[in-house]
């Protein structure tokens, strides 16, 4: 059950990137919660405020008004996991085994990112090629005989089918029809259960109506993504 | 008596944290080096096509498998009380700290990918000049007391000696705990510490560095003939 005497805030900028998954499962799970958005532009001012210089950052605040700040996306994702009640149920070594999948994903996710800063159109787009011809399959081969049941973890939703369904989303921003969640339809029948669910409840919801804000966009003819019309430089 | 095997290849690489970790808390452990030419057959019998697998064998004889470093890592900090609390928050803060070393290990990964060694050797110039310094700087400014988290060893500070081994075997007196040690005090005192101690032991006894070496004049890790 999640604590109302708690809320959250989630720092980052107005684009959905590393703080995309921690928004979901707030949202997810109905914890209070609302977005402080950085400007890119005050960047400097602000990196370091944060413990280890980076974004996303989350601050709880306790209705006495205290206030805590927690860093580093995996720490954050795993630490709403189970005050969210976004785990599976089996103590420390059923949220280590959620912990695996998610890690094992961003692990995919970081493959993807290193494309992005490639400096020519060619070599994004050869980079891409490869990443939806190859290297996500691979990755969504192991995690489809993973699943239990409706979900990862049978019968109930969890941080690792929330995560899926982040990753299932980057895809479909980047590939669209080519997203390989699609092309691989026959092949990964338990994971596209799962987007499905996930799609027609709250998540889905979450992902149509305050996932994207507009200013980050992937431009395909480039295979890049652009900030505001500006290249990202990778950082 | 709870019991693991460490299944890894024959090197530090992703399994060293493990290792160390189980061998500091005096677990009963064993490593299962995985040989290349073993890889192949065995690659699709682990969760995600890799190692490190840690294999937990109760004392009733069931046994369980656990993927991925980060998680095994986590999770054998926690079990084997290597953690600041038992709070879902102070956990997380371990692993923040944790976290932030891992994502400096894999920029030091991207500064070996360049294809001549000219390229690397620009890129890791610049990891010992800027990167590293940086990330150090933040690590420093968290300490909060003998210890990351006050006075007892959490699986933050043994990171922190595993990395402070890795940059030793990278740049040997380049690494910038040495060339900067006056800027981290707080960093250098800890890894000092634990040198002296159980992690040292390790380190000295147990520590698995096998087939995988750094050529420095490559600026790239290869496996040794």
């Amino acid at each position: 059950m999640v604590s109302l005497s708690l809320s959250y805030e989630v720092h980052y900028f107005e684009s959905a990137g590393r703080a995309d998954l921690p928004r979901m499962m707030l949202d997810v799970a109905g914890a209070p919660y609302k977005n402080v958005f950085i400007d890119f532009a005050k960047w400097s001012e602000v990196k370091d405020t944060m413990a280890f210089g980076k974004v996303p950052k989350l601050v709880v605040s306790e209705s006495d008004g205290s206030r805590k700040e927690l860093f580093e996306t995996n720490a954050i994702v795993n630490y709403l996991a189970e005050v969210l009640g976004l785990a599976p149920d089996g103590g420390a070594f059923a949220r280590a085994k959620a912990a695996s999948i998610t890690s094992n994903l961003c692990d995919l996710e970081d493959k993807l990112r290193r494309t992005y800063g490639l400096p020519s159109v060619e070599e994004r787009h050869k980079a891409h090629e490869k990443h939806i011809a190859e290297t996500i399959p691979t990755y969504l081969k192991y995690h489809e005989r993973l699943v239990e049941g409706d979900f990862y973890f049978g019968d109930k939703v969890t941080v690792a089918d929330l995560k899926l369904h982040q990753m299932y989303c980057l895809f479909d921003d980047m590939y669209a029809a080519r997203n390989p969640f699609k092309t691989h339809a026959a092949e990964f029948t338990n994971l596209n259960r799962i987007i499905a669910t996930l799609a027609a409840g709250p998540a889905g919801e979450y992902a149509r109506n305050r996932r994207d804000f507009g200013r980050l966009k992937w431009v395909a003819e480039r295979w890049e993504w652009v900030f505001d019309g500006r290249s990202l430089d990778e950082s | 008596m709870t019991t693991y095997e460490l299944h890894y290849f024959n090197a530090a690489g992703r399994g060293d944290m493990s290792r160390l970790l189980l061998d500091f808390a005096g677990a009963s452990y064993k490593n299962v080096l995985v040989q290349n030419a073993d890889w192949g057959t065995k690659k699709d019998t682990t969760p995600f096509g890799k190692v490190p697998v840690l294999v937990i064998k109760e004392a009733d004889g069931s046994t369980k498998e656990l993927a991925e470093s980060a998680a095994i890592e986590a999770y054998l900090a926690e079990v084997l009380g290597l953690v600041p609390g038992s709070s879902p928050f102070e956990r997380a803060e371990a692993l923040s700290v944790v976290s932030a070393f891992l994502d400096l290990e894999d920029k030091l990964r991207t500064a070996s990918t360049g294809t001549t060694s000219e390229e690397r050797k620009t890129a890791h110039e610049k990891a010992l000049a800027e990167t590293i310094p940086m990330y150090l700087k933040y690590q420093e400014r968290f300490v909060r007391g003998s210890y990351y988290f006050g006075d007892k060893v959490t699986y933050a500070d043994l990171k922190l000696y595993q990395i402070a081994l890795k940059l030793e075997e990278m740049y040997g007196d380049s690494s910038p705990l040495k060339t900067k040690a006056a800027d981290f005090p707080k960093l250098t005192k800890i890894v000092e510490t634990l040198a002296a101690g159980k992690a040292g032991d390790y380190t000295k006894n147990h520590r698995i560095i096998g087939v995988l070496k750094w050529f420095k004049d490559e600026w790239k890790w290869g496996f040794a003939a």
